[in-house]
């Protein structure tokens, strides 16, 4: 078990603090749903995903928060999180590039009601290899190849075509 | 002809079109984990979480079984396993363990879950645990309170915040409960206020208990709300040291004792399992 870094702990602490103060001075009457998660759950990613953006069915408040820790409880440092600029339902992580292995999302967040509710939920970054991508390349030149010669068979059609009196 | 060269120009223009998909389904679990309690504090405590997938609850987990890990250590061994329990007869259904974790601070838990076809996937989330609960913990009396009765506030609508107040619950301060020799169920809830399946439905859960036991014992409805506009708590919510996250649920025996005590989510037979014993 990898040792978790303080600045994780540090966070946790302000939140429970956030969460604790915002919650003894408004009561809930709601609870913020989560909608949308990107990258969802369960999903396999073949490249480090730049941000985890999340979506819930209310106004979100100061203090709503997302941590990022690999299956080893080890804290993903240097993620920045905020609420969306022009849609404060919104709750982004812009990321470090993670390396191949499986991550952990545990939100935290406070609705404008004053509500905190939390979950967690994994996705994994895949590793890509060398013949992952040539297969790749490969697949992309057949298909765009397919598609060119369609066009030209397309646009050449009438060269083709039968005459209607059969000669 | 020309039918076999719209056919290649479709098939062409979706190669064009189809990229390398970012996502892929796998074998990393879908399950999202939502701890649903809160009172978990050094020692023994109940924890309990749902289990979702997507936006309902995941219906193929068969069993549960967790480890608790350290973060701060090195530690590669498991401070705590065991299983947890399903109760599905709620709103939401949900899982409930009672693990034992010494010392206060932030823990891994690491949950096997095994499904209907037969996988085991496993889904990992930290939890706090706090050095004392500020609630009143097993074994204790709580508060003599002199919480509002139907003899103190006649008007049933301001005893509590749901649309049809059942005057049973508010015959007995839990003081004069205390005086009695009966087990007693003391829910610190609002059910008006608190709409959602997370909480809203453990009224009707101490509802079901209280119609199956009878007068076998005492049950007390305290709203965790004075005023229903202005929102202020009732004084009793900070007599029994409780945070503001609400419900709560305490059984206490014939001796005023805490035998079981509940944040957040609380079916019937969770509920009937930790009260039963009490009165047979």
């Amino acid at each position: 078990m990898k040792k978790i870094f303080k600045p994780f702990k540090q966070r946790m602490l302000l939140f429970i603090a956030l969460f604790g103060l915002l919650i003894s001075v408004q009561q809930l009457q709601a609870h913020a749903e989560l909608l949308e998660a990107i990258p969802g759950p369960g999903e396999i990613l073949i490249e480090s995903p730049t941000q985890v953006l999340l979506t819930f069915d209310e106004p979100l408040k100061e203090g709503s928060d997302i941590f990022i820790f690999t299956s080893g409880f080890q804290y993903v440092e240097d993620i920045t999180v905020s609420i969306g600029g022009s849609n404060d339902r919104q709750l982004i992580a812009d990321l470090p590039p993670l390396a191949a292995n499986e991550y952990n999302v545990q939100w935290s967040v406070i609705s404008a009601d004053g509500h905190a509710i939390s979950g967690t939920y994994a996705f994994q970054v895949q590793a890509k290899s060398a013949s992952t991508d040539i297969f790749y390349w490969l697949i992309g030149v057949l298909m765009i190849g397919f598609g060119v010669i369609g066009v030209v068979f397309w646009k050449n059609r009438g060269k083709y075509e039968t005459a209607p009196n059969g000669l | 002809m020309r039918k076999y060269l719209f056919y290649l120009l479709i098939f062409g223009l979706i190669g064009c079109g189809a990229s390398e998909s970012d996502v892929v389904r796998g074998t990393v679990s879908p399950i999202q984990v939502r701890v649903v309690s809160w009172d978990h504090a050094a020692g023994e405590f109940r924890l309990s979480f749902a289990l979702l997938d997507g936006p309902e609850a995941a219906d193929n987990i068969t069993a549960v079984s967790l480890q608790i890990f350290s973060i701060d250590d090195d530690q590669e061994t498991a401070v705590w396993q065991g299983s947890a329990t399903s109760f599905s007869d709620y709103e939401i259904p949900y899982w409930t363990a009672h693990p034992t974790v010494t010392e206060a601070g932030f823990w891994g838990v690491n949950a096997e879950l095994n499904t209907t076809d037969g996988e085991t996937i496993a889904s990992d989330f930290i939890i706090e645990v706090v050095a004392e609960s500020g609630s009143p913990l097993l074994g204790d009396v709580p508060p003599a309170s002199q919480n509002k009765t139907l003899a103190t506030e006649s008007d049933l609508t301001k005893l509590s915040s749901g649309p049809d107040p059942n005057p049973a619950y508010y015959q007995l301060t839990v003081a004069e409960a205390l005086a009695q020799d009966k087990p007693i169920v003391v829910g610190f809830i609002t059910p008006g206020l608190c709409q959602t399946e997370w909480c809203a439905p453990v009224l009707g859960s101490v509802d079901s208990i209280r119609e199956a036991v009878g007068d076998s014992a005492n049950f007390i409805h305290i709203e965790v709300f004075d005023d229903f506009q202005a929102l202020t708590l009732v004084p009793e919510m900070a007599e029994w040291g409780l945070d503001t996250r609400e419900p709560w649920v305490f059984v206490l025996n014939q001796e005023g004792q805490v035998t079981a005590k509940f944040s957040g989510p609380l079916s019937p037979r969770e509920l009937d399992e930790a009260l039963r014993p009490l009165i047979e």
